[in-house]
C-alpha cells in the first residue's frame, strides 16, 4: 500500500492539473456576440393581435415563456426569404445537435393580402415543421413592424401587373418576457448565429468589443 | 534572318495548333447552376449560376428561357440600410476575363410558373447573350441556405 503512494500522488497531481486545464476549456465562458447587436436594456414589444398559420390568434402574451427568433418577409419572395428560412432551419438543427436551447422561429408576413394562414402554413412548414407563420390585418402588422424598426414597402412592376415587397432582412431575437433582445443583421450565417444564440440564451453573451450595443 | 530558326517556328506553330485543337477556346462558360427548391404552391423561385468569361470582350446575359417555366427574368437583390430590394435588370454584364456569380442575395434569375419543378428535378437553362451567343446549362433543383 505505502509503496503505491508516490504513484497515486503523482496521478492525483496530474488529474488536478488536467482538471483545471479542461475545466477552463469546458466550463461556461463569456462569448462576444459577433453576428448580432445586443439591446441593453431589452426593449419590450408592444401589444399586438395577429393570426397564426393555424388561424388561431397570436398576441404578445404568446411570446412569453420562450425565446423566439422573428423574421419578416412574404411567400412570393424567391431569394432572400427562402434563403433566410433555410439558414434558420440549419441554425435550429445545429443548436439541437449541440444540445443547446432552441428558440422557436416565427415568420411574419409583410404581405398579408396574399399570405393567408393556409398559404403561410404550407410555406413555413416546408422549411421546418416547427416553424410558425404569422399574418394578420395590414394595420396590425404595420404597427408591430414600425415598433420593431422593420421596414416594408410594396413596389409594383412597370406594367403594374405584379408587385414585390422591399423589406428589412434582419432576424430579431425576442426574450421570454417578450422583449427585443438582439438584432441579427445580414448576411445571416449558420455558425456564428448558432454560437451567438446559444450564448445569449445561456446568459453568457457579451457585446463584441467593436461596439455591439444598440 | 538565317534559315535556322525556321524549324523552331514551324514546331511552335504546330504546337500552337495542336494545343488549340485540344482545348477549344472556352471563352464563355456557364457552370454551377442550380434552382432553389421552394414549397409546393409557390409560383416563383430563383436560379443561380457562375458565368466565366475567358475572352477579351464583354458579354451581356440578356435573356433566359427554361422548359416548363413560363417566364424567366433577370433580377438583382440589393441591401440598403438593411432593407432588401429586388429589381429586374435588363442584362448582366460579364466583363472580359472575369467571372460573375449569380448567387443568393445578389444577381439572380427569377423563374415564374404555376407549377415549379421540385427538389431533385433538373431544369435546363437556355442562356442568350447580347451578340447572339447561346449557352445551355443544367440546373439541379435543390435547397440552399445562407445568403
Amino acid at each position: 500500500m505505502n509503496r503505491l503512494n508516490p504513484a497515486l500522488i503523482a496521478a492525483a497531481a496530474v488529474a488536478l492539473v488536467a482538471g483545471v486545464v479542461l475545466g477552463g476549456l469546458v466550463l461556461p465562458r463569456d462569448v462576444e456576440v459577433e453576428s448580432a447587436t445586443l439591446l441593453s436594456p431589452a426593449r419590450p414589444l408592444p401589444e399586438f393581435e395577429l393570426i397564426r398559420d393555424d388561424a388561431t390568434g397570436m398576441t404578445r402574451a404568446d411570446l412569453a415563456g420562450d425565446w423566439s427568433l422573428m423574421f419578416f418577409g412574404f411567400t412570393h419572395c424567391p431569394d432572400i426569404c427562402p434563403a433566410t428560412l433555410e439558414t434558420l432551419a440549419a441554425v435550429k438543427r445545429r443548436l439541437e445537435r449541440e444540445g443547446d436551447p432552441v428558440p422557436r422561429v416565427i415568420f411574419t408576413s409583410v404581405d398579408p393580402e396574399r399570405d393567408d394562414p393556409g398559404t403561410l402554413a404550407d410555406y413555413v412548414h416546408y422549411f421546418d415543421p416547427a416553424f410558425v407563420g404569422v399574418t394578420g390585418r395590414r394595420d396590425a402588422i404595420d404597427r408591430l413592424t414600425r415598433e420593431l424598426g422593420i421596414i416594408s414597402a410594396r413596389v409594383w412592376n412597370e406594367e403594374r401587373t405584379a408587385y414585390t415587397v422591399d423589406h428589412s432582412a434582419s432576424v430579431l431575437l425576442i426574450d421570454p418576457d417578450a422583449r427585443l433582445r438582439a438584432v441579427f443583421g445580414t448576411p445571416h450565417r449558420v455558425e456564428p448565429m448558432a454560437r451567438d444564440i446559444a450564448a445569449i440564451l445561456e446568459g453568457r453573451a457579451v457585446p463584441s468589443r467593436d461596439g455591439g450595443i444598440g | 534572318m538565317s534559315p535556322r530558326p525556321r524549324p523552331v517556328a514551324a514546331a511552335l506553330a504546330a504546337a500552337t495548333l495542336w494545343l488549340a485543337a485540344c482545348s477549344p477556346p472556352a471563352s464563355l462558360v456557364a457552370r454551377d447552376a442550380w434552382v432553389r427548391a421552394v414549397p409546393p404552391g409557390a409560383t416563383a423561385t430563383a436560379g443561380y449560376l457562375v458565368l466565366e468569361n475567358g475572352s477579351d470582350r464583354e458579354y451581356r446575359l440578356t435573356s433566359v428561357e427554361a422548359d416548363g417555366i413560363a417566364r424567366v427574368e433577370i433580377h438583382e437583390t440589393s441591401m440598403q440600410d438593411g432593407v432588401m430590394r429586388m429589381r429586374p435588370v435588363d442584362a448582366i454584364p460579364v466583363p472580359a476575363g472575369s467571372n460573375v456569380a449569380l448567387s443568393p442575395g445578389g444577381q439572380h434569375l427569377m423563374l415564374f410558373a404555376d407549377s415549379l419543378p421540385r427538389e431533385g428535378d433538373t431544369v435546363t437553362l437556355a442562356l442568350r447573350f447580347d451578340d447572339g451567343t447561346a449557352l445551355t446549362v443544367e440546373a439541379p433543383v435543390r435547397r440552399g441556405g445562407e445568403n
